[in-house]
């Protein structure tokens, strides 16, 4: 076990006469025995991160510990990091044991201390009953599981794994998944686990780190960058469907916090934290409104608003039956809302749709390039 | 727009057996999507309308007309697949022109643009025209290929998995733009994938194919509430069906169900079965996880006891994977509770939510549920 810190590292290519950075002066100190998942879209230099705490790409720039140790400089061998890929690669012509206890045997590690080893990581990750078989006769959860079992015998410091379910099908995915949580929490090693998928890093993660061209846009617990994201890239990158943003303008008016959300006054006066917000705005300054679909209340017309909640209404562009759910897009004024409902009472294209916000679940950001969140309570 | 008529197909490549006796026949002007996993024949299919593949055995009619004597020119098909290949030295524009701009043809460059910029506004690709293939996003890309496609308007549009290569949020916008497409375009539309969410969002009608067979064929609503079998059960919906295997008998008019594994029991009045002699049948029961009810005490509705094994908040909801007897099933639950892992729940099954199967065939049991 291990903690692991990363300290102003930059790591940046020549591509021609040209130089690419590929990841821009990151800080990030992960836990000893945390899970901590690098989440980003590809090409946003998760990977690279990942690549740089084993050693297997040279920094550019900034520090390396592990373990309080300044690793540097220091071979991806001598870091005592296991590494598991998307594609495992397992020896085909060694069995399900053999495969398990090889770089003991390659350490020279007495035989009857390697098997102790195999059949205690077999018995943990179940796979006593298939040691005898070669990687081609087995399931890829088998393949996978046996692939996780080769990293942890040699008791890493540090676990990292990139993209380890991609290649399964989506049932198996969920499965290894589950397997992949219920190990960390029984050894409690530091895993550094990288994915574009964000339904993954929200099951899995202690906490997310999210990254964006080669940037470090926020780290935080799954609910903190849900609930809380940090600026807007976030907060369209995580959720499906995606965060809705619209423009919307702040008034006040004799004393009242309101927040034009296309064409529709909210009135947001009871908000404790708002006041800075309003002070450090002129009024009539423009922000991007964040709405969650999930957030959404689509209205049957004979209730009444309840808690004074806006309400917005449109022409339904798109019904999407997705199964047990439908998705929604309707368009209001210039902008299209994304809602998504366990029923929609029979509602189809080119109806009038009325919706109902939840005022406590908007968020706020600034209107220009970064997008950075304001808080509000 | 023209019809399709799919009968008694068989295609084999060498011994393997790609399609098997597949009948399928699609109206004109439809939207139909083909969904199943890979290597169940989907891309056969649509090689097969389009000429590209020949058939080993079985007919096939366009337009009621045997496509054998149709040279794949003469079809007036366009195909779209996976990787979109454009000319990477012509801008968006020649790019979705190009069909209209072939050897022969015989529209003025008026009448060009004008389709062009049509096809480049239903697909929001109006402000790219100038741009080149590398200058586009990855979707962008793709919709240029679907553009390029579309300018024609065939009678026959073949789609194969356009929104596979794209990452997840531009696959959602694409969705919607292929949803709008259905109502702008006339040609019949035969679409391919392995996402159920896709077939769902935008099939006017499914047809689920698994070996070279097809499972079902039926509307969105059909084929997730009523599938045919336990294959359609458990490959449309995630995190999958619950399944229960059991045992019934009748005693009077009442039906009963033993599930040996969970420990449970019910009662159901046999009239809710009309076409089945449920006395002494093997059968598999399937829940949805969303339809898993829970709670934290006991009652009688609430009956069986389980205990909370994995608990994953995805914050939208919360999945949690519960043992009860022998069985472990899945359920959603919604994110505000936080219900911990160890935790021990009450589970009910809703009746009206059940769906029943025959052990030994898989297909469905004709179940129709009181209110």
């Amino acid at each position: 076990m291990a903690s692991v810190s990363l300290k102003n590292v930059k790591k940046t290519y020549r591509s021609g006469l040209e130089e690419v950075v590929a990841v821009e002066n990151i800080n990030l100190d992960i836990m000893d025995g945390e899970l901590l998942v690098l989440l980003g879209p590809s090409g946003c230099g998760k990977s690279t991160t990942m690549r740089m705490i084993a050693g297997l790409e040279k920094i550019t720039a900034g520090d390396i510990h592990i373990n309080k140790r300044r690793v540097n400089d220091l071979n991806p061998s001598r870091r005592n990091i296991a590494m598991a890929f998307e594609t495992y690669a397992l020896y085909t012509h060694m069995t399900a044991a053999e495969n398990l206890g090889f770089c003991l045997r390659a350490r020279k590690v007495p035989k009857a201390e390697i098997d102790a080893k195999v059949s205690k990581i077999a018995k943990m990750l179940q796979l006593e009953s298939i040691l005898d078989k070669r990687p081609s006769e087995l399931s890829g959860g088998h393949q996978q599981r046996l692939s996780l079992g080769r990293a942890l015998i040699r008791n890493p410091d540090v676990f990292l794994l990139d993209e380890p379910l991609s290649h399964l099908d989506a049932k198996l995915r969920v499965q290894i998944r589950a397997e992949i949580r219920w190990l960390h929490n029984k050894l409690n090693t530091t895993m550094v686990y990288v994915t574009h998928d964000q339904i993954e890093a929200l099951a899995l993660a202690d906490r997310i780190a999210i990254m964006n061209f080669g940037n470090l846009q926020q780290v935080g617990t799954p609910a903190e960058v849900f609930d809380r994201p940090a600026n807007r890239y976030v907060a369209t990158f995580l959720g499906e469907p995606a965060m809705n943003i619209v423009p919307g303008v702040l008034s006040t008016n004799q004393g009242t916090c309101s927040v034009n959300i296309i064409g529709k006054d909210v009135n947001l006066s009871p908000a404790k934290d708002l006041t800075s917000l309003f002070t450090a705005k002129a009024p009539d300054s423009t922000l991007s409104i964040g709405i969650r679909p999930q957030d959404i209340t689509l209205m049957t017309g004979s209730e009444t608003s309840a808690d004074q909640q806006p309400l917005i209404s449109g022409i339904v562009k798109v019904v999407e039956f997705i199964g047990e759910k439908y998705i929604l897009t309707t368009r209001v004024k210039d902008e299209e809302i994304v809602s998504i409902h366990d029923s929609i009472n029979g509602l189809r294209e080119g109806d009038k749709a009325v919706l109902q916000f939840d005022k406590r679940k908007l968020h706020f950001f600034e209107d220009n390039d970064t997008g950075n969140a304001i808080r509000w309570e | 727009m023209a019809s399709i008529e799919l009968k008694n197909i068989v295609k084999d490549f060498g011994d393997v057996k790609a399609l098997e006796n597949l009948n399928l026949s699609i109206d004109e002007g439809e939207f139909i999507v083909i969904l199943g996993p890979s290597g169940a024949g989907k891309t056969t299919t649509l090689k097969l309308i389009a000429g590209i593949e020949e058939l080993t055995s079985g007919q096939l009619l366009i337009d009621g007309c045997d496509a054998a004597s149709m040279k794949p020119a003469d079809r007036d098909i366009t195909m779209v697949f996976e990787t979109y290949a454009l000319y990477p030295h012509m801008t968006v524009w020649e790019n979705m022109a190009t069909p209209l701009r072939g050897r022969g043809s015989q529209m003025d460059p008026a009448a060009i643009d004008a389709r062009v910029q049509k096809i480049a506004r239903i697909l929001r690709m109006e402000e790219y025209m100038t741009r080149l293939p590398s200058q586009l996003s990855g979707g962008q890309k793709q919709r240029v290929a679907m553009g390029r496609a579309m300018v024609r308007e065939p009678k026959i549009f073949l789609l194969d998995e356009p929104l596979n290569h794209v990452d997840a949020k531009i696959r959602e916008e694409l969705r919607k733009e292929l949803h709008l497409l259905r109502h702008t375009i006339k040609s019949t539309v035969v679409y391919v994938t392995h996402d159920y969410i896709e077939a769902l969002s935008l099939g006017q009608r499914i047809a689920i194919i698994n070996k070279g067979r097809i499972e079902q064929i039926g509307t969105p609503w059909d084929v997730y509430f009523r599938p045919a079998n336990l294959f359609v059960a458990s490959h449309i919906g995630q995190p999958e069906v619950n399944r229960f295997v059991g045992r019934s008998r009748l005693d009077g008019s009442s039906v009963h169900i033993d599930f040996p594994d969970l420990g449970h029991e019910i009662v159901l009045p046999s009239g809710q079965f009309p076409n089945d002699n449920m006395d002494g049948q093997k059968i598999v029961a399937g829940l949805r996880p969303q339809h898993v009810r829970l709670s934290e005490t006991q009652d009688e509705r609430y009956q069986l006891p389980a205990e909370i094994v994995i608990r994953e908040n995805l914050r939208t909801e919360l999945d949690l994977v519960l043992r009860t007897g022998k069985v472990k099933l899945t359920a959603l639950e919604s994110p505000e509770k936080d219900l911990p892992e160890g935790q021990q729940m009450f589970l009910h099954l809703p009746e009206k939510h059940l769906m029943f199967f025959s052990k030994n065939t898989e297909s469905r049991i004709d179940y129709q549920p009181g209110n």
